[in-house]
């Protein structure tokens, strides 16, 4: 099954921004390899804002890390695949050069604000050192820059702001500061793992308008992690539905949302909170997230899917094209296999 | 920060209080007749002549009264009389003071400058040969007694190698090693805790942070990691302070440093009790003012203490 | 905190926490040789009238300060006697005092610490005021203090470092009391018929247990320590009573001349403190829940 080639969508012949192919990052630990991401593989084009959707645990964040070098070695290790960036294979490249990536073409804002800047240290410095990590910038400049970006992102007062450390800024300013720490390099590409999970829903939505902004105003590719899909409709392009350490649903969202094709897409989708509903009628779903150690066998949503027949728990189901650019991981759209149990 | 520095400062005199009300019943229970004590005089045998000292002294007000003078006394820096000298209590402690200060500070220097690099090292190659070495090593320092240490090290230093003085005062050779010996178990502990700090806060989201700005390992280091270990770091070296100034009586005794520690254990062997009550007394004192100080340096390295 | 034990299943129950600690500490060699030391300075002490090769008293003026010899394997002081002898007896001087202190520095932190967390209000506070200026305090100047003022002799250096070493365990017991307050079974256990007492020796000692030996055998460090010190300077044990401390005070005459009499002694005094904090050290990581994993 070459299913790299498949992901290409046509007419986007040109080089991708950012190409992930068959990404495997395992966690090895006493009880033995934790795969917490198994052979994943997704594309994402200049101007996409592509969601990665899953839930906690299932290897979004890892995903993230991996494409920036960052996970923690150990007892994490990327033990195969490609992270092909500006039509380079990151994981190829020497720490240095690795060095000169993060933070200038690739920046990355984590899930909580608070403990993800530096306590200590002034927030105006905090973005000066982001500048001047990639550039040789005069502190004086950098700081007029760190105070203009604080603008930007909609922080008022920045100057007063820039003086101020983290914890005298409410969490919504935090998050905004760390994305003007991320946007003052001007990346290619923007990781946004859950920035709004921590937040009120006020909060949240003010940061999101934000990032909304961001991709109308700048050249700035967004992947954006989260467990929330209703996000993912109002912002993301594309999307990708992560189980389990592997991607069961890949497409643009118009399509994912009007035909879900995968099963635990369904569930999800069935999930998703709305203001307009009361939370305990939430539907959630059934049965545990899988242990990654010893993953389930075939399809590794087969214990809590619906639909399961014997088959699932044997064969592990291949990318299946079933519209144009949209594809799942699942049997029932194998109808040969699925017949003929 | 000038109000954070002020409110610290006004926690002297409740400290002050308790600290000469220690003072004051020590001196109460101290063995013999405080008249003798205070005196330094044989019993002479005429009570009417002691009967009319107590009144003198005050000795027959109520209790709170003498302690009310004896604190009035105290700060007019009247601390009596040595008894064996004759010397006012307060010139020879204050001669004697800065001495210890000294030593103590550079001893403290001496810990710093072996254990911080060493603890950093050790945290960044965590694991290795050199962290278990590290390791052990630290514990080793932590638990050799200054006394037989700095005996240890004047034999080698002073009288084998002839390299140092053997003991005194005066010249700048004559402090490196009695401030190494009082240095090394503190080295030891601050290697130990700098490690520890250093491996918890590597783990922080904020280090994380930094590495995804494209820092080098080097700067996520010293501008982020160290910066924040070295939190609980000051916070023990102002304990620390109290235990080097503990470790300094056995220190100035080994090298015949002409410090406050060496003084006391003098008076105390001799019985001169006004001595060994002003000793205590200004070495307490020392003590919280230090601790004051680190207070401060704290709140300077770690912005959230003033807004608390 | 963990949740309430017996302390018969504590110490003997199939994962009690002893047999945890054992597993925990059997990998951990430097707790293994901190062990082993301990066990030899017991075993000396106890055998000292057995192993000891002369009577540590015994005066020979005409072979003092002799070097280290087969006959006398750690040489002669100032009087002619054997050093390893005195050694061997002033590891008894060495562990009562530790083993003293802990003791009665356990009784006052229990005493004070239940009482604290029992009654709480105006009397919690003024223990716990208290605990802090001892915590903080260098107990080793405060002892230098009290046995000025006490006098000295070697009861007066084991009551003045008991008197400063009290409230790490006062807080221990505290914290535990309060937790178990809090606890709605303890409430009805009480509401049974419980004494405070039984309480506190069916749940809170037993529950203590962990950081309590830590403290204590940390503790036994650095009162065999502190005694060493003050019998160094003059204010603990008195002559001829053999002390580690004042051996090594009374080598300090003769260092250049017989650099033995220091040396060897302090040797052992360093090893059992070593011994102390090595062993404390693996027991708080053997005991500490966040470090197993």
């Amino acid at each position: 099954m070459t299913l790299d080639l498949e992901y290409s969508e046509k007419g986007m012949q040109h080089n991708h921004l950012l190409e992930i192919v068959d990404l495997k990052t395992y966690f090895f630990t006493k009880r033995g390899a934790v795969k917490a991401v198994d052979g994943i593989s997704f594309t994402i084009d200049a101007g996409d804002v592509f969601g990665l959707v899953g839930e906690s645990g299932c290897g979004k964040s890892v995903t993230a890390l991996s494409i920036l070098r960052l996970v923690p070695d150990p007892p994490g290790k990327i033990v195969s695949g490609q992270v092909i960036f500006e039509g380079e294979d990151l994981l190829q490249k020497s720490e240095e050069e690795m060095r000169s990536i993060r933070g200038a073409k690739i920046s990355m804002i984590f899930q909580d604000p608070l403990t993800s800047l530096d306590p200590i240290v002034r927030v105006g410095e905090q973005i000066v050192e982001a500048i001047r990590t990639h550039t040789n910038m005069n502190p004086q400049k950098a700081w007029e820059k760190a105070v203009k970006i604080l603008t930007e992102v909609g922080i008022p007062d920045a100057e007063i702001r820039a003086k101020q450390y983290p914890f005298q800024l409410s969490g919504g300013m935090r998050q905004r500061v760390m994305i003007a720490i991320a946007l003052v390099t001007e990346p290619r590409l923007l990781i946004a793992d859950e920035p709004t999970t921590n937040l009120d829903v006020t909060i949240q939505a003010q940061i999101l308008t934000l990032l909304k902004e961001i991709k109308a105003k700048t050249q700035t590719s967004i992947l954006f992690i989260t467990h929330n899909l209703g996000i993912v409709a109002w912002l993301c392009n594309k999307l990708a539905v992560m189980y389990a350490g592997k991607i069961v649903e890949y497409g643009a969202t118009k399509s994912v949302f009007s035909n879900p094709l995968h099963p635990y897409t369904t569930l999800l989708l069935k999930a998703v909170p709305r203001l307009d509903i009361k939370k305990e009628m939430l539907e959630s779903i059934e049965g545990d997230v899988p242990d990654l150690v010893n993953p389930p066998s075939g399809c590794r949503f087969h214990p809590r899917c619906p639909y399961a027949k014997k088959i699932c728990s044997i064969i592990q189901p291949p990318m299946i094209e079933v519209e144009e650019g949209h594809y799942a991981s699942c049997l029932i759209y194998d109808k040969e296999k699925w017949r003929s149990v | 920060m000038l109000r954070y520095i002020i409110r610290r400062l006004l926690l002297v005199i409740p400290v002050f209080i308790g600290v000469s009300l220690i003072a004051f019943l020590i001196m109460k229970l101290t063995p013999g007749d405080p008249i003798l004590n205070v005196l330094g005089m044989q019993p002479t045998g005429d009570p009417s002549f002691i009967a009319a000292m107590r009144a003198e002294l005050g000795l027959d007000d109520p209790i709170y009264i003498q302690y009310g003078k004896f604190l009035w006394r105290i700060l007019q820096g009247d601390l009596g009389r040595s008894i064996g000298s004759n010397k006012p209590v307060i010139i020879l402690v204050s001669e004697a003071l800065p001495r210890t200060l000294l030593l103590v500070v550079s001893s403290m220097i001496v810990a710093i400058a072996i254990g911080i690099p060493v603890g950093v090292v050790s945290s960044v190659r965590q694991h290795s040969a050199l962290d278990h070495a590290t390791r052990v090593g630290s514990i080793f320092a932590a638990s050799l007694p200054d006394f037989w240490l700095g005996l240890m090290l004047m034999m080698v230093f002073s009288y084998y190698l002839g390299l140092t003085p053997i003991s005194g005062y005066g010249k700048p050779e004559h402090i490196i090693l009695p401030a190494t010996t009082l240095g090394i178990g503190l080295a030891g502990l601050i290697t130990r805790l700098t490690r520890s700090s250093m491996l918890e806060v590597i783990r922080q989201d904020y280090i994380r942070a930094a590495k995804a700005k494209g820092m080098s390992e080097r700067g996520v280091i010293f501008k982020h990691a160290l910066r924040n270990a070295l939190i609980p770091i000051v916070t023990v070296l102002g304990l620390q302070f109290g235990f080097l100034l503990a470790g300094a009586f056995f220190v100035e005794w080994v090298f015949a440093w002409p410090g406050i520690g060496r003084l006391a254990v003098q008076a105390i062997q001799q019985r001169d009790y006004p001595v060994v009550l002003g000793a205590l007394l200004v070495t307490s004192i020392a003590y919280v003012v230090i601790n004051i100080i680190v207070d401060i340096i704290y709140a300077y390295i770690d912005p959230r203490v003033q807004y608390e | 905190m963990r949740p309430l034990k017996d302390l018969k299943k504590l110490l003997f129950g199939e994962s009690s926490e002893l047999s945890i600690i054992i597993e925990h500490l059997k990998s951990d060699k430097p707790a293994l040789f901190g062990l082993a030391v301990i066990i030899l300075l017991v075993l000396m002490a106890v055998f000292a009238d057995f192993i000891s090769p002369y009577d540590p008293n015994l005066q020979d003026l005409s072979r003092r300060l002799e070097p280290p010899s087969w006959e006398h394997p750690f040489g002669r002081d100032e009087f002619g006697r054997d050093i390893l002898s005195r050694i061997i007896y002033g590891s008894r001087i060495s562990l009562t005092v530790g083993v003293v202190v802990i003791t009665i520095s356990l009784l006052i932190g229990t005493a004070l610490g239940a009482l604290s967390g029992y009654i709480g209000g105006w009397i919690d506070l003024v223990i716990m005021r208290v605990a802090d200026i001892f915590l903080a305090f260098p107990g080793l100047l405060l002892a230098i203090g009290l046995t000025a003022v006490l006098g000295q002799s070697i009861f007066n250096v084991m009551a003045a470092l008991a008197i400063v070493n009290w409230p790490g365990y006062a807080r221990v017991i505290r914290s535990q009391i309060l937790y178990i307050k809090g606890l709605d079974y303890v409430e009805a256990a009480r509401i049974m018929g419980a004494s405070n007492a039984r309480i506190l020796a069916s749940h809170v000692l037993p529950n203590s247990f962990a950081p309590i030996i830590v403290l204590a055998t940390i503790g036994m460090g650095w009162a065999i320590l502190a005694e060493a010190g003050l019998s160094f300077l003059g204010l603990g044990v008195q002559p001829p009573t053999p002390s580690w401390g004042s051996i090594i005070a009374t080598g300090r005459d003769f260092i250049f001349r017989a650099p033995h009499i220091t040396t060897i002694p302090g040797i052992v005094l360093a090893l059992s403190i070593l011994a102390f904090n090595l062993f404390g050290d693996g027991l708080r990581d053997a005991l500490d829940p966040r470090l197993r994993i």
